[in-house]
C-alpha cells in the first residue's frame, strides 16, 4: 500500500529496490487493538490529566513552600543586616599597635591611635540624622601614611581597610608579633644579649665616649666600682680584661669584668677591679 | 498479539484514509470540546488502529504499543483546547504518538530494560544485527509467514529513529510525503532522503526476502 502515491509524487526518486522494500513492508499484517481499548482510555481520562512525572512524589504545597521559605530567610537576613548595620560612630577608636621586633619596646610604647581625616571617613556617609559629634569620624588614618600606602594596597580580597592598606600593620594583642623569627623565650633572650662597651663602662661607673679612636672617660660616678678602683676622669680606656676596646665591640652577658688598662698622662696603667 | 487480522487492517485503513466521508476530524473535535463524548469515541475509532499499528512497528512490542496508543489519546483529550485546526488532526496525533514512542525508547535505554523482543533494537546504526541463517526444514506456510513477519519487524525496529519514523509512516501507514514531513517537522527533501536511506538499510538486512 502507498507505493502508488510515492510514484506519483516523485517517480524518479527511488529505484526498484526501494519499491520492493516498500512492498515488503506494506505486506505486513496489521495488529488489531484490544477490545477494551476505548474503555481503558476513558478510564485514564477519568483518573485525570497526565502530569509531569518529575517531583510527583512531593506534595504540591511543599514543592512551593520550601523554596518560598528559603527565599524569605535569605531576604530577611539581608534586610536585617541593612537596617541594623553597625555605624562606625558607635564604635570606639581602635588602637593600632605598631609591632616591632623588639617586644619590650612595643610594650613600652603607648598604643598608636589613628586620628581622623576628611577623606578616610569610615562613618556612614550622608547620614544626616546623626549629631555632629557622631558624624565626626573617630577613626582617621594620617594622610602621610595613606599616601604611602595607596600604591601598595593589597586589594586581592577581604579584610578591613586597615589590613588592605597596609599588610604589616595588624591589630594584635600586646606582645604578639607575627614577624618574630622565633618564639620569645626570656632565657634565650638573656643568653644571647650582647652588651656594648659603653654600657659595660657605665655599669662600673665610667661615663665614657668614643672620641676619635679611643674611649675617653668623661666622668666617673662617685662611689662606683670604677672610682674605688682608681679610675679618673680623662683616662683613656685601652682594654678591658686585656681585650682592646674598639668602637663597636660588645661583650656577652656572662662577661665578668676584672681589670681595665687605661692611659693616663701618656702612661699605661692597669687597674684591677677585683679586690 | 494478533498479526493475522487482515480484516481489521483493511477496515481501519479505510477509516483513516477517508474520514471526510463522515464527519471531519475537526468537526468531531469541536463536538468533543462541547462535551460530546461520542465524538471523541469516533475519533478513537478512527485512529486507534493506525496509531497502535504504527507504535507497534516502531517499538516492536505490542503491549507497550497499546499502552502508548492509549496514552496518546489521553494526551489528545486533555490538549484539545490547545489544538489548532490549521493543520490536519492526523498529523497532530501521529506527532504525539511519535514523541511518546521516542521518549519510551529513551527511557528503556536509560533503564537498560531489554526485553527479548527488544533485544535487537538499537539506536546506533553501526551495530550489526545478529541474524544467523535459518537452516531448519520449512514447516507449513503459516509458520514461515510468522517468522518472516518477525524478522521484518525486528529489522524495522533496529533502524535508527530518524529513519524508522518516516519509513513506517510511508510504507506501513501509507502517509504522503507532505504528511510525513509535517509530522516530523522536516523539509520535504530531507523526509524523502531519510525514507530512501531507511529503505536502503532495510534492504541490506532483508535481502533474503526481496
Amino acid at each position: 500500500m502507498g507505493n502508488e502515491d510515492m510514484k506519483t509524487q516523485n517517480p524518479a526518486a527511488f529505484g526498484p529496490d526501494d519499491d520492493a522494500v516498500g512492498k515488503l513492508l506494506g505486506s505486513l499484517d496489521r495488529v488489531d487493538v484490544p477490545s477494551d481499548f476505548d474503555f481503558r482510555v476513558k478510564a485514564r481520562i477519568a483518573v485525570g490529566k497526565p502530569t509531569d512525572k518529575t517531583a510527583q512524589w512531593l506534595p504540591a504545597p511543599i514543592r512551593y513552600a520550601v523554596p518560598l521559605i528559603l527565599l524569605l530567610f535569605i531576604g530577611g537576613y539581608f534586610a536585617f543586616n541593612s537596617f541594623h548595620s553597625v555605624r562606625t560612630g558607635d564604635v570606639p577608636a581602635i588602637p593600632v599597635v605598631q609591632m616591632t621586633n623588639d617586644v619590650l619596646a612595643a610594650d613600652a610604647a603607648p598604643p598608636e591611635t589613628i586620628v581622623p581625616t576628611s577623606d578616610q571617613t569610615i562613618a556612614v556617609a550622608g547620614d544626616e540624622r546623626l549629631p555632629d559629634s557622631r558624624t565626626k569620624p573617630l577613626i582617621k588614618l594620617p594622610e602621610k601614611r595613606i599616601a604611602s600606602r595607596r600604591p601598595t594596597a593589597d586589594t586581592s580580597g577581604g579584610g578591613s581597610y586597615v589590613e588592605a592598606s597596609n599588610k604589616g600593620r595588624q591589630i594584635l594583642p600586646r606582645g604578639f608579633d607575627l614577624n618574630a623569627k622565633a618564639p620569645l623565650n626570656p632565657k634565650g633572650l638573656a643568653r644571647n644579649v650582647q652588651i656594648p662597651a659603653k654600657e659595660i663602662l657605665t655599669l662600673i661607673g665610667v661615663n665614657a665616649e668614643f672620641a676619635g679612636s679611643e674611649w675617653k672617660a668623661g666622668s666617673v660616678v662617685p662611689n662606683s666600682i670604677a672610682e674605688h678602683a682608681g679610675v679618673q676622669s680623662g683616662d683613656v680606656i685601652d682594654a678591658v680584661n686585656d681585650q682592646p676596646l674598639t668602637e663597636k665591640i660588645s661583650f656577652g652577658n656572662r662577661f665578668n669584668i676584672k681589670n681595665l688598662r687605661v692611659r693616663r698622662d701618656g702612661k699605661s696603667v692597669l687597674i684591677s677591679l677585683t679586690h | 498479539m494478533a498479526l493475522d487480522n487482515i480484516e481489521s487492517f483493511g477496515a481501519e485503513a479505510l477509516r483513516s484514509r477517508m474520514p471526510e466521508e463522515k464527519l471531519s476530524d475537526h468537526t468531531l473535535i469541536e463536538a468533543t470540546r462541547d462535551g460530546d463524548e461520542t465524538a471523541f469515541g469516533e475519533i478513537m475509532a478512527r485512529y486507534r488502529g493506525p496509531i497502535t499499528n504504527y507504535l507497534y512497528r516502531f517499538l516492536n512490542d505490542y503491549e507497550e504499543a497499546v499502552d502508548l496508543a492509549q496514552e496518546t489519546f489521553v494526551r489528545v483529550y486533555f490538549a484539545l483546547d490547545r489544538y489548532h485546526t490549521n493543520f490536519a488532526f492526523s498529523t497532530y496525533i501521529y506527532r504525539i504518538a511519535t514523541n511518546l514512542a521516542i521518549s519510551e525508547i529513551r527511557r528503556r535505554k536509560r533503564r537498560r530494560l531489554l526485553s527479548l523482543t527488544g533485544l535487537f533494537q538499537s539506536e546506533d546504526s553501526s551495530q550489526v544485527e545478529f541474524q544467523p541463517p535459518d537452516k531448519r526444514i520449512l514447516a507449513d506456510a503459516e509458520l514461515v509467514e510468522a517468522e518472516r513477519s518477525k524478522t521484518i519487524g525486528r529489522a524495522i525496529a533496529a533502524l535508527p529513529e530518524k529513519y524508522r519514523v518516516p519509513v513506517i509512516l510511508r510504507d506501513i501507514e501509507g502517509k504522503t510525503y507532505d504528511e510525513i514531513a509535517n509530522i516530523m517537522e522536516l523539509g520535504l527533501g530531507t523526509t524523502k532522503s531519510r525514507i530512501s536511506r531507511g529503505r536502503g538499510l532495510l534492504k541490506e538486512k532483508l535481502q533474503h526476502y526481496l
